[in-house]
């Protein structure tokens, strides 16, 4: 099912249109990556497709045309731009940070239905699911902003994106000063986030990371977005569920961080 | 006695200051930056309010309050809306282009409506209008510094609820981030702005009290307020009622010693303030008397 089509498509800096998009089309639980380098306009793409720079052309979000609405209703219809910009606020606990997003598709302050049930696009995650998928989150719920590494900074970054409820996620040089580990994870956690059914573009300047990560890659040169090969060979990090926390973390039990699984019992309050 | 009674006033008098140093420190610390202007601004046409329906109806502080508070809120909240309207628009610059406009208008209609050393706002009696002098017909100190309380207990809690404050937060120091996890910045932004316009409004009919407003009650009222976020620390509770106690204190004793003595006698402290830390004077960062939290 696609999730996000884009034609036609100008993003404007000022009145100066940067970036061209002919067309994209993204399927559900796909992740393709957007390669170029400094300033060839990989974050202005991503801002114009959440509304955050302005456009002219079509973007239709699972069937919705999208494209006139401000950008916080975008993120509400599950248009996450995902980029650790913005996450300097050192004093703020990261806990209460991520109950900013609003709560979609479930009721406030309540767990999700079912207690068991998976992480689904467009659907706000439990702090469980978001253990599960992004290693090293738990750990640094109660601490301050100022006390996180650059991982928990992206992973973070990450979560806020599905805890809005997100069918695509839009994420920006997530391996920006990551070490080879931190960009493994990275790896494990966008597969297995893909898994669940959220698509994912990746913008990045790492053509090994594209490689690694995305089925499809696209290149930005002279503001125009060029479809790459294919790179199914290389891909699937997405095709098993992703690591668990504690497949990552040795000797880290979900329990006893308080999280219950499906729930946000482990929320900090 | 007399000294007694001079702390009592003093006390009474407090939380209508803090609360116009809170509206101040809360507007720069949580709100758009340019809040301290939209709450100068509003204590401003507030107190001229203030004076107006004190005069003309006589009523207390509470009336005064339900009428004159909402007005501001409702205000504040539509010229939020309208300057934040369009990205383009969208800035601190038009906010503080507002603000400045607003109080040029207030002290213009002031010194227009001026009558001497009187309050603004003449009255028909008798076949002749005629200026009130003194205050309110039912207006009290104790009932004024009730008032205030509350108004400083509402905005306590407001701010003191995590996912409020979180959002606040958020709003002044990473507003795109806000956007981006779907909350209507704009709309967050006027509100809060509405919200610290409304206390400063409060905060100005409490110390309009004596019914006379003049064109430099512009000037006055932000000095005042300012004095009292600089000492207090911009948003921090106890430290703007510990520096509110302290200025009104200071301001009744060296008015009992000479008057006029009392303001300065304020003003001196702020310098002290100053020269003691000056990142506080910078109104950046939330430092003052007390550290706020």
């Amino acid at each position: 099912m696609t999730v996000l089509m884009v034609e036609d498509l100008d993003v404007f800096l000022g009145r100066s249109p940067v970036v061209h998009v002919d067309h994209l089309e993204l399927v559900a639980g796909e992740v393709i990556a957007v390669v170029g380098g400094a300033g060839a306009g990989k974050t202005t793409l991503l801002a114009g497709l959440a509304g955050l720079e302005s456009t002219q052309g079509r973007i239709d979000l699972a069937g919705i045309e999208v494209g006139q609405r401000r950008a916080h209703e975008r993120a509400r219809m599950g248009l996450a731009l995902v980029s650790t910009h913005g996450l300097q606020i050192d004093d703020l606990v990261v806990a209460e940070l991520l109950e900013l997003p609003r709560a979609v598709g479930r009721r406030r302050g309540r767990p999700h239905l079912g207690g068991n049930t998976a992480p689904q696009p467009g659907r706000s995650w439990s702090l469980y699911d978001l253990a599960d998928r992004l290693p090293g989150l738990e750990r640094v719920l109660h601490v301050t902003l100022a006390e996180v590494g650059a991982w928990e900074r992206v992973a973070i970054a990450i979560a806020l994106g599905l805890r809005s409820g997100a069918q695509v996620l839009l994420v920006d040089e997530p391996a920006a000063g990551l070490g080879d580990v931190s960009q493994e994870r990275l790896r494990a956690s966008l597969g297995a986030i893909a898994f669940t059914g959220v698509a994912v573009v990746v913008a990045t300047r790492s053509h090994s990371l594209a490689a690694s990560l995305a089925q499809r890659r696209y290149q930005l040169l002279g503001g125009q977005l060029l479809e790459g090969q294919r790179t199914d060979e290389a891909r699937p990090p997405h095709k098993h569920p992703g690591p668990a926390v504690t497949d990552v973390i040795p000797g880290t039990d979900v329990t006893a961080a308080g999280l219950v699984p499906g729930t946000d019992q482990g929320r900090s309050r | 006695m007399k000294w007694l009674e001079l702390a009592i006033a003093a006390v009474l008098d407090a939380p209508a200051l803090a609360l116009l140093g809170l509206s101040f420190g809360l507007g720069q610390r949580f709100g758009a930056r340019s809040q301290l202007w939209w709450s100068g601004a509003a204590a401003v046409v507030a107190a001229v309010s203030a004076a107006w329906l004190g005069n003309f109806t006589g009523l207390g502080s509470v009336a005064n309050a339900a009428a004159v508070v909402p007005v501001v809120f409702a205000a504040a909240y539509l010229l939020g809306v309208v300057c934040t309207s369009r990205p383009e628009v969208a800035n601190d610059n038009t906010r503080v282009a507002t603000a400045s406009v607003l109080v040029a208008v207030t002290v213009v209609a002031t010194l227009v409506l001026w009558r001497g050393d009187g309050p603004v706002a003449p009255i028909e009696r008798g076949g002749e209008w005629v200026i009130l002098d003194g205050p309110s017909l039912v207006r009290s100190s104790l009932v004024d510094a009730i008032v205030a309380g509350a108004g400083i207990v509402v905005l306590a809690v407001l701010v003191s609820v995590p996912r409020l404050r979180v959002r606040l937060l958020v709003m002044h120091r990473a507003p795109e981030l806000l956007t981006r996890v779907g909350h209507d910045a704009r709309q967050i932004t006027a509100l809060f702005g509405a919200l610290t316009a409304s206390a400063a409004a409060l905060a100005g009919i409490l110390l309009a009290r004596d019914g006379a407003v003049a064109p430099t009650t512009a000037v006055s009222l932000s000095v005042l307020g300012v004095e009292v976020a600089l000492l207090g620390g911009l948003g921090s509770f106890t430290g703007v009622l510990t520096s509110a106690a302290v200025l009104s204190l200071l301001t009744s004793l060296g008015n009992e010693f000479r008057a006029g003595w009392g303001s300065l006698a304020g003003h001196l402290l702020v310098v002290a303030m100053v020269a003691w830390r000056p990142g506080a004077a910078a109104l950046l960062r939330p430092s003052g008397l007390v550290e706020a939290r």
